[in-house]
């Protein structure tokens, strides 16, 4: 009954989704974390919402070929690129406050789109806010593996960019490279990461799958190349468990993922205090 | 050769409207060790970054080596080695010493920026003339403020520059690690004859070790060896009144701001 139940194709691709958004996880989690800018996953979840809701609109009101995935990733993408040309000098400070700004926008154009949205419509947009790991389409999932893809092969390739902007943006351009590109670059990584996830998870629980794992990762890895692989096998840990005890125990998947990751992350700085005792 | 390490001809930079540096002039001969003296808001950073080409100035025009930074800057980049200042690190960025001496040589590379075999061996080699050759592995962020400064420039150091500029190197850092790091940049001076610049608002840790001085307040108000710009009258049109000016052992020392009875 079990094995029945695990093979079939809502289940496989919701595993195949989970694999995908662990991937982003390692990528972008990594690059939140270390340009201290974690609410930047929040803000454009929640703009994804927006977007989303925006997309149903328009359907609505007959422009059927607009998906609401469309709207969550035009909503996500023009979010986070106020945030980082806010942040265009680097500040921390600026970025967290156009990051609070946009969310707060994000959310009110939400509320706004919601009210034009047909009651039975509702449902597609709540998917974005709770997640619908369970719904994930064959399409969904050709989508969302293409931009994590795209995510990974520019992680890859732009990593140690990606870092030295994060860690010392001064002398990263003294060094002679060009942190203008590298921050939209990040930023917009980032965005794309997380509206893959917010697809799989729903925006509450987006936070605590990309940024507890690699927090934890941030916390117990001993090199930085340590960081990305340790944050991906604390993602699908939790997502794997998280999915097995929905069929278990009879619990929503999103929510036992969150619960699990945020215990992941708790557990790692319980360790490492420990061990610099 | 090229006589002058740094050339400096009416410089004015502005921000927004606000004049940060102008009218400076400024003549640095290769292998000096300069040390640019002045209070906070004196655009003593807003020099340093002039000369790695990151500002475009007003007026005026700047050479490293015969090279305009501003429009010459891969070329200038491979004399220059840059020590920023401690605050300007972020703390969220976990790395270790190997790999934030090793950005030096990766940053001059293409992505992906795998290091090479050379490359770790630069980077090995420049921690060995800093002293820290045992801390390749250990994390960056639990060394000392002293330990850090010596890695920063231990990764200035790996491209083998010919000019090294260092913004407040030695701020932060307790009295022991400012003399240690002084001495060290006195032997890169004298032995290894790298040309130094150096920005800080505090030249007493280092004042037996450099050539001369330069006094700046956006603009230069003074430029000579430490016994000719370590003047009380000199200091207090920059600092104000409560400068003093002691010598002991045949050097000049200032206290600035912090009058002793």
């Amino acid at each position: 009954m079990f094995l029945e139940i695990m093979g079939s194709p809502f289940i496989v691709n919701a595993l195949i989704g989970i694999i995908i958004a662990s991937f982003v996880s390692a990528a972008i989690g990594h690059i939140l974390t270390s340009r201290g800018i974690t609410f930047l996953s929040a803000e454009v979840a929640h703009a994804a919402l927006g977007g989303a809701a925006f997309g149903v609109l328009l359907q609505t009101l007959g422009i059927i070929w607009f998906e609401p995935l469309y709207g969550a990733f035009l909503f996500g993408v023009v979010s986070a690129l106020i945030t980082a040309y806010a942040g265009l000098r680097g500040s921390r400070e600026q970025m967290e406050a156009a990051i609070g700004v946009s969310l707060a926008m994000s959310m009110a154009l939400a509320v706004v789109f919601l009210g034009y949205i047909r009651s039975e419509d509702m449902p597609k947009v709540w998917g974005y806010l709770v997640g619908d790991i369970l719904l994930l389409t064959v399409d969904d999932l050709l989508f969302l593996g293409s931009l994590a893809i795209l995510v990974g092969f520019f992680y890859i390739l732009f990593r140690r960019e990606l870092l030295y902007i994060a860690f010392d943006i001064e002398s990263a351009e003294a060094l002679g490279i060009k942190v203008k590109f590298y921050h939209y670059l990040s930023i917009l990584l980032a965005a794309i990461g997380v509206i893959v996830t917010t697809k799989a998870l729903g925006a509450i629980l987006v936070y605590a799958f990309i940024i507890a794992p690699a927090a934890a990762a941030n916390e117990i890895a001993k090199k930085t190349s340590q960081i990305p692989l340790i944050t991906l096998a604390i993602a699908l840990f939790s997502g794997m468990i998280g999915l097995t005890l929905t069929f278990t125990v009879n619990i929503p998947a999103s929510g036992t993922i969150g619960i699990l990751a945020s215990i992941a992350y708790l557990m790692a700085i319980t360790y490492s205090r420990l061990r610099r005792k | 050769m090229e006589k002058y390490a740094v050339k400096i001809e009416d410089l004015t930079i502005t921000y927004d409207d606000v004049v940060a540096i102008e009218n400076v002039n400024l003549e640095m001969l290769d292998g000096e060790f300069l040390a640019i003296m002045g209070p906070n808001g004196a655009g003593k950073t807003t020099l340093l970054k002039a000369i790695l080409g990151l500002i475009k100035p007003v007026r005026g025009k700047v050479e490293v080596y015969g090279y305009n930074p501003f429009h010459e800057g891969d070329k200038v980049r491979h004399l220059i080695g840059y020590v920023p200042q401690k605050v300007m690190l972020s703390k969220a960025v976990r790395l270790t010493v190997g790999e934030v001496v090793l950005m030096g040589a990766l940053a001059r590379k293409y992505p992906p920026r795998i290091p090479s075999e050379k490359d770790v061996n630069s980077a090995l080699e420049a921690l060995k003339i800093v002293g820290l050759e045992e801390f390749w592995n250990r994390d960056f962020l639990e060394l000392s403020g002293g330990q850090q400064r010596r890695v920063l420039i231990a990764r200035a150091l790996v491209s083998k520059p010919k000019l090294l500029l260092l913004d407040e190197p030695l701020t932060g850092v307790d009295v022991r690690s400012q003399a240690e790091i002084s001495a060290f940049l006195n032997e890169l001076n004298r032995k290894h004859k790298v040309s130094i610049l150096m920005v800080t608002h505090d030249l007493n840790p280092v004042v037996e070790y450099v050539d001369r001085v330069a006094l700046l307040f956006r603009k230069i108000y003074a430029i000579g060896t430490p016994e000719e710009v370590l003047k009380e009258d000199i200091l207090s049109k920059v600092y104000g009144s409560r400068v003093r000016v002691f010598a002991y052992g045949g050097v000049c020392f200032a206290i600035i701001g912090d009058v002793h009875r």
